[in-house]
């Protein structure tokens, strides 16, 4: 039996989803067709917005080839950095969960980090380490470690008094009450943590990007170089590929979360 | 006979100067049961936190002959494991070895009546269900005195009269003394041999009950004349104690 409510809950959560998704092509058709100049009179070839079913037409050839590279440039960045915050992170939530001076000694300059505009980081990154990968993931490292850091550091100071004394009637190392205590308590946090750091790495590493004049363009500098040409077709199609990664790290976080804490914790919905 | 835990003269004041208990003399003597009850806020947690080690108290002495085992409030589940790996957990910390840990928990699970759910996790158990893991958890490690921090309290009346009558009939097979928290004062007549009430804070005792009911209880102790009796008399020194 499948009751109605589950069948009236599943329906509301395909159509509203649905709908809003057609009320957004509707507005880019509208919007398409309604800017005066849009089509080249010559050709009839979009110029500034392609309308969504003529998205791919340029796809093809170089267009299509350095896009991928490019891809598989930001991918490359933004994975390195995530795991590199996701590692640096914790390893520094858990640092700061050992006592309240590490814990405020180091907090005020995780805060600079986090609001320093990433424009400003990325030239002094490159003055500081050259315009290579390494530069870049640096930059990638900066935006998104520190959702990490403070759901870590979150999750292990919102361990029950009850569970803590239960291990302190133990006299167990500190290592012993991580271990089988406070990291699998946060996970749930550390996961919420990692999901909100995915997209800031892919943001990482397409806008530091932008800046990055030299060496193998990502999909950062590769939307820069199709906006000097005038290349809106391939620009568009690139700014969907930058969502798509971004996209792709955020459900597999959310998949990995659902797999390692689903069965005990239900934070996990996609 | 050496009592397993005695406090001479502990007096406790937390930091921002708040007395929170003065206890002259308390003896728990081997394979006694011993309530307190108290008007809240009144010192009991303190004076278990004191017992167990967790706390230092700011003046007098605590002597413990025994392992101790603590059951709090809350069930205190890891929920992240199942009922059989948290009743392992106390085992693990303290490096028993694997055989012997499984014969343990086959048999607490015996005793608390959760064979059934040994591999349902926390989130799947009702609360009484809960409080019995957590039981468990602390017969496992045969302990020679158990502290109880209103372990009871969150359940309904129902499932608080089986987990009383249970916990009874558990802890006379086995030779360890008891400490028990509780604001129920029928709880405490019903499980107790000695019933000590304690003042508001900061707490001390004011009067000690002795009940007589032996060590075999039924049910139907709770409705006879004299457990009526008693508890009115225990409530009476309760009411004066709130004053
Ligand atoms: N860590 C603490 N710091 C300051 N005051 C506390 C602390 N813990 C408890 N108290 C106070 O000490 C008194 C006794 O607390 P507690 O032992 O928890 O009481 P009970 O368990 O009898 O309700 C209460 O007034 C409480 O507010
Ligand atoms: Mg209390």
């Amino acid at each position: 039996m499948i009751d109605s409510h589950t069948v009236k809950k599943s329906l509301v959560a395909i159509i509203g989803p649905t709908a809003v998704f057609v009320a957004f092509l509707s507005a880019w058709y509208a919007v398409a067709y309604s800017l005066d100049n849009n089509f080249s009179p010559a050709s009839g070839k979009p110029m500034i917005v392609p309308p969504p079913h003529r998205l791919f037409e340029d796809f093809s050839g170089t267009v299509r080839d350095r896009i991928f590279t490019a891809l598989a440039i930001s991918t490359r960045t933004a994975l390195t950095g995530l795991a590199i915050s996701a590692v640096l992170g914790v390893l520094l939530g858990i640092l700061m969960a050992q006592a309240k001076w590490i814990e405020r000694s180091l907090w005020p300059h995780l805060i600079a980090l986090q609001v320093t505009p990433i424009i400003a980081i990325v030239p002094l990154m490159i003055r500081l380490i050259g315009a290579n990968f390494t530069a870049r993931v640096a930059v990638t490292v900066i935006i998104s470690i520190f959702p990490i850091v403070s759901n870590t550091l979150f999750g292990i100071q919102s361990v029950p008094q009850g569970l803590r004394d239960l291990f302190k009637l133990h006299n167990c190392t500190r290592l012993t009450v991580l271990l089988k205590l406070q990291l699998p308590y946060a996970s749930p946090a550390i996961f919420t943590g990692l999901r909100v750091s995915a997209g800031l790495a892919v943001i990482g590493a397409i806008v530091g990007d932008f800046f990055f004049t030299r060496g193998d363009p990502g999909l950062g500098q590769l939307i820069t170089f199709f906006f000097l040409n005038n290349l809106s077709g391939p620009m568009f199609i690139t700014a969907l590929f930058a969502t798509l990664l971004g996209l792709m790290l955020f459900l597999g976080f959310g998949l990995v979360n659902r797999v390692v804490v689903g069965r005990w914790h239900d934070s996990s919905t996609l | 006979m050496t009592s397993v835990l005695e406090f001479i003269d502990v007096r406790h004041q937390f930091a921002d100067s708040t007395q929170a208990l003065d206890i002259t003399n308390l003896q728990l003597n081997p394979g006694e049961f011993v309530s307190i009850v108290g008007p809240s806020g009144c010192g009991k947690s303190t004076l278990l936190r004191i017992a167990s080690g967790l706390l230092a108290p700011s003046s007098g002495s605590v002597i413990r002959n025994g392992s101790l085992q603590f059951v709090f409030q809350d069930s205190t589940l890891l929920p992240w494991r199942t009922v059989r790996k948290n009743i392992a957990l106390n085992l693990e910390l303290d490096d028993v070895d694997k055989q012997e840990v499984d014969r343990r928990i086959d048999n607490v699970l015996q005793l608390v009546s959760m064979q059934d759910s040994a591999e349902k996790i926390p989130r799947q158990l009702s609360g009484g269900m809960k409080m019995r893991t957590s039981l468990a958890r602390a017969l496992v490690c045969e302990p020679d005195i158990f502290l109880f921090d209103e372990p009871f309290s969150a359940l309904d009346e129902f499932s608080r009269e089986r987990l009383n009558s249970d916990l009874r009939s558990i802890l006379a097979r086995i030779n360890a003394a008891s400490l028990f928290v509780t604001h129920s004062i029928s709880e405490a007549v019903f499980l107790s041999d000695r019933v000590l009430v304690m003042s508001p804070r900061p707490g001390h005792f004011i009067e000690e009950f002795i009940i007589p009911f032996g060590s075999l209880r039924s049910d139907e102790l709770r409705y006879t004349p004299e457990f009526a009796s008693l508890t009115g008399r225990i409530a009476a020194a309760f009411r004066g104690a709130r004053q």
